[in-house]
């Protein structure tokens, strides 16, 4: 009983320092944000007590709904595809082919590039004048389709998803550690039954990754929710808002000194996140074992 | 032994951090902290520095200007604005006419009215003779700065690519124009260099031109206080229609979406014969790392069509200090930059325009503004740019909805309609 006691009192003691910075940089600056919505604070100095005006403002602003909706349409993309994307590469390289350590390398590469020089990189990819796309495309003599990818107003978002998707090294060399820990005799008793290698990724490979790939979801769509340098660079929100997303529009409302909307919008990109880790959590039923 | 050198030393530590201004070193000097972004590669660095040392020989042991170096507009915009925030201004700075930040700035409260400081000294006042100038600086009454630069914008163009394409003189009216912009077209130059991301500086400086040049309705609605602008007029819609043109037919490719330096590097380069443009930009004709050797000489400064030319006040110097003692040093250092030799100094280096009562024979303008200032001065139609004319949020919105206007996605109409909206919103 007293040790159980003694146990107790060392975990909470060892608790303390972490609940109290955590509370000290998380906890109380959310709360101070969340705070500041319900004030007027379009100068330096903070105004008076506006109740629920800002939220009104924001069901009511268009911009706010074009950028929830890349947000979603980002959290979609990286469910549907680039987390299968992912979980591909990963199942191909635990196959471990012939050169497949410098294969895992090359897929892990574009995480090792700082996103600013990858988001002028894709600029120039998709430069007007000079751009690889339009130059490939006045090649082969498909030059009535070129245009200004980043900003024609029906090709600018898929655009920018399309310079990140295929990004699935990260995701791939962590599935790829999670699929290398099952234990062989799973496999070996698989192939003594006769299933083939592509049944026993079915059924044996992909249903244990639940957790993980779980987890690798629930990654990207918060990293995507939180993606800002790249998108800031190649566009900054246009053409027309088209690629606005909430961490943009946040910042480019700071840069207005339209302090207290930021903060909502803020919340909204918080309410959103948690929505999601939270549905996520549940989908994917993470921190149940499967062993 | 050992011990007590150790204790001279924390006791002298301790002092020294206890009485750090009125330290042995030196009885109660007064140290300055001088926000500015001209440090680096800023072309009037050299000047400010040279300022500073001169200012701090003549006040030995009294003042101490330091300067805290930001470079970059946005970043040292970011700079202030966090200090006003935090109520730790900075006791000296540049103050940009510019609304979106005088605005910001002016609201604070943390900006000191130097209208106390003009009255007790009747020299000073005298001096500051510019009424436009003091105005454009004052605030409820509370003059913020001393007006410092005033710019004459007007069009740069390459006379080289002119002459190539047969045109002789640079255009006085919007037709010719057009009609020039068609030959260079013709002869696979871009005629303008525009741009529609960041600020979208050039184009916004070319719609001045087009709105300040259409009759007294378009000086009329330059000079429209940003909270009562109107944009489904014909005035804008005009304009906009005309620039919607210059956009879709007669600047580079990159120009959409592109920032300051795509469209000073397409002029630079020759890629684009003219850009809309203010007298910094001088300097970067006859840089090597930015233009061809003799670039400048193939440069010309010309008045937009309309015989128009933006005429704005482009900064101030101002303090923000918190006590008599500072404030008073920092005064002392403003009307510092106004003596004569130190101002003839500045002006020589950007070209820039006086704001006050000055020795202008003392000034070496750089040649191509020679023969535009005077040109400048008489222009039949002087007006603002357009961020003194709108709220923030239009200028920001313009790197939206230039890029619509460019590819006719966006009509000129919709594209007022758009802009009236987000106006009313913000």
């Amino acid at each position: 009983m007293k040790t159980n006691q003694e146990q107790r009192r060392f975990i909470v003691l060892a608790l303390i320092p972490a609940v109290v910075l955590f509370g000290t940089f998380y906890i109380l600056p959310m709360l101070g944000l969340i705070a500041t919505t319900f004030f007027e604070w379009n100068t330096i100095k903070m105004g008076g007590f506006i109740g629920f005006d800002n939220y009104l403002k924001m069901f009511q602003d268009n911009v706010f709904y074009i950028a929830l909706q890349n947000n979603l349409s980002w959290s979609l993309v990286a469910m549907f595809i680039h987390i299968p994307l992912a979980l591909m590469v990963a199942l191909l390289l635990s196959k471990k082919f012939r050169g497949w350590k410098v294969l895992r390398t090359i897929y892990f590469l574009p995480h090792v590039i700082s996103v600013t020089a990858f988001a002028v990189i894709w600029m120039n990819v998709f430069n007007p004048s000079f751009g690889l796309i339009n130059s490939v495309l006045k090649m082969i003599g498909l030059g009535a389709m070129c245009r200004n990818w980043l900003y024609d107003q029906a090709t600018a978002w898929p655009a920018i998803l399309l310079t990140w998707v295929f990004h699935v090294g990260l995701y791939a060399v962590i599935i790829l550690g999670e699929i290398l820990s099952i234990p062989e005799e799973l496999f070996e008793s698989a192939e003594i039954d006769g299933a083939s290698g592509i049944k026993q990724s079915f059924h044996i490979t992909i249903p244990l990754l639940r957790n993980i790939t779980g987890t690798c979801v629930i990654l990207t769509v918060t990293g995507g929710l939180r993606y800002f340098e790249g998108l800031y660079i190649m566009t900054n929100g246009a053409p027309n808002y088209r690629t606005e997303t909430l961490a943009l529009y946040l910042y480019q409302k700071i840069q207005l000194i339209q302090y207290s909307y930021a903060n909502t919008l803020g919340v909204a990109l918080l309410a959103f996140g948690l929505l999601f880790v939270i549905t996520g959590m549940k989908l994917f039923k993470l921190g149940k074992s499967d062993w | 032994m050992k011990r007590v050198v150790l204790l001279v030393i924390v006791t002298f530590l301790m002092v020294s951090m206890i009485l750090p201004q009125t330290s042995i070193f030196g009885a109660n000097e007064v140290q300055l902290r001088f926000l500015s972004l001209q440090v680096g590669v800023h072309p009037e660095a050299p000047w400010l520095e040279k300022t500073v040392n001169d200012f701090n020989a003549l006040n030995k042991g009294k003042i101490k200007v330091i300067i805290d170096g930001v470079a970059g507009d946005q970043a040292c915009w970011e700079k202030l604005r966090t200090d006003a925030a935090a109520n730790t201004m900075p006791d000296l700075f540049t103050l940009k006419a510019d609304r979106s930040e005088f605005d910001v700035l002016a609201q604070s409260d943390r900006v000191v009215d130097l209208n106390s400081y003009l009255k007790a000294d009747a020299e000073f006042k005298k001096k500051l003779n510019d009424p436009g100038s003091l105005e454009t600086y004052t605030y409820k009454g509370k003059l913020l700065g001393v007006p410092y630069a005033k710019a004459y914008v007007g069009i740069y163009y390459n006379k080289t690519l002119f002459a190539k394409a047969g045109i002789n003189s640079f255009p006085v009216t919007w037709d010719e124009f057009f009609a020039a912009s068609d030959k260079l077209s013709k002869m696979g130059v871009a005629p303008l260099a525009l741009m529609t991301g960041e600020n979208s500086w050039t184009s916004a400086l070319m719609l001045a031109h087009l709105i300040g040049t259409s009759g007294p309705e378009g000086l009329k609605w330059l000079q429209t206080s940003p909270k009562d602008q109107k944009f489904n007029t014909p005035v804008f819609i005009n304009a906009v229609k005309k620039l919607q043109i210059m956009l879709n037919q007669y600047t580079t490719l990159d120009a959409i979406g592109a920032g300051y330096g795509v469209a000073a590097n397409n002029f630079l380069q020759g890629k684009a014969a003219m850009i809309a443009n203010g007298p910094w930009m001088i300097g970067s004709f006859s840089d090597p790392k930015s233009a061809p050797e003799g670039f400048e000489k193939k440069v010309g400064y010309a008045l937009a069509p309309g015989n128009g030319v933006i005429a704005m006040e482009n900064v101030a110097y101002a303090t923000g200090s918190k006590t008599k003692e500072k404030r008073d040093a920092a005064v002392k250092f403003l009307k510092y930059l106004t003596t004569d030799d130190v101002y003839a100094a500045y002006l020589s280096v950007g070209g820039a325009g006086p704001c006050f009562q000055t020795d202008l024979s003392k000034v070496k303008y750089p040649a191509i503004n020679q023969a535009f200032l005077p040109l400048a001065v008489k222009a039949k139609n002087q007006y603002t740019i357009v961020p003194n004319a709108v709220k923030p949020a239009v200028i920001d919105a313009l790197a939206q909805l230039l890029p619509g206007l460019a590819d006719k996605s966006l009509a000129a109409e919709q594209f007022a309609k758009q802009i009236q909206e987000i106006s009313d919103k913000n």
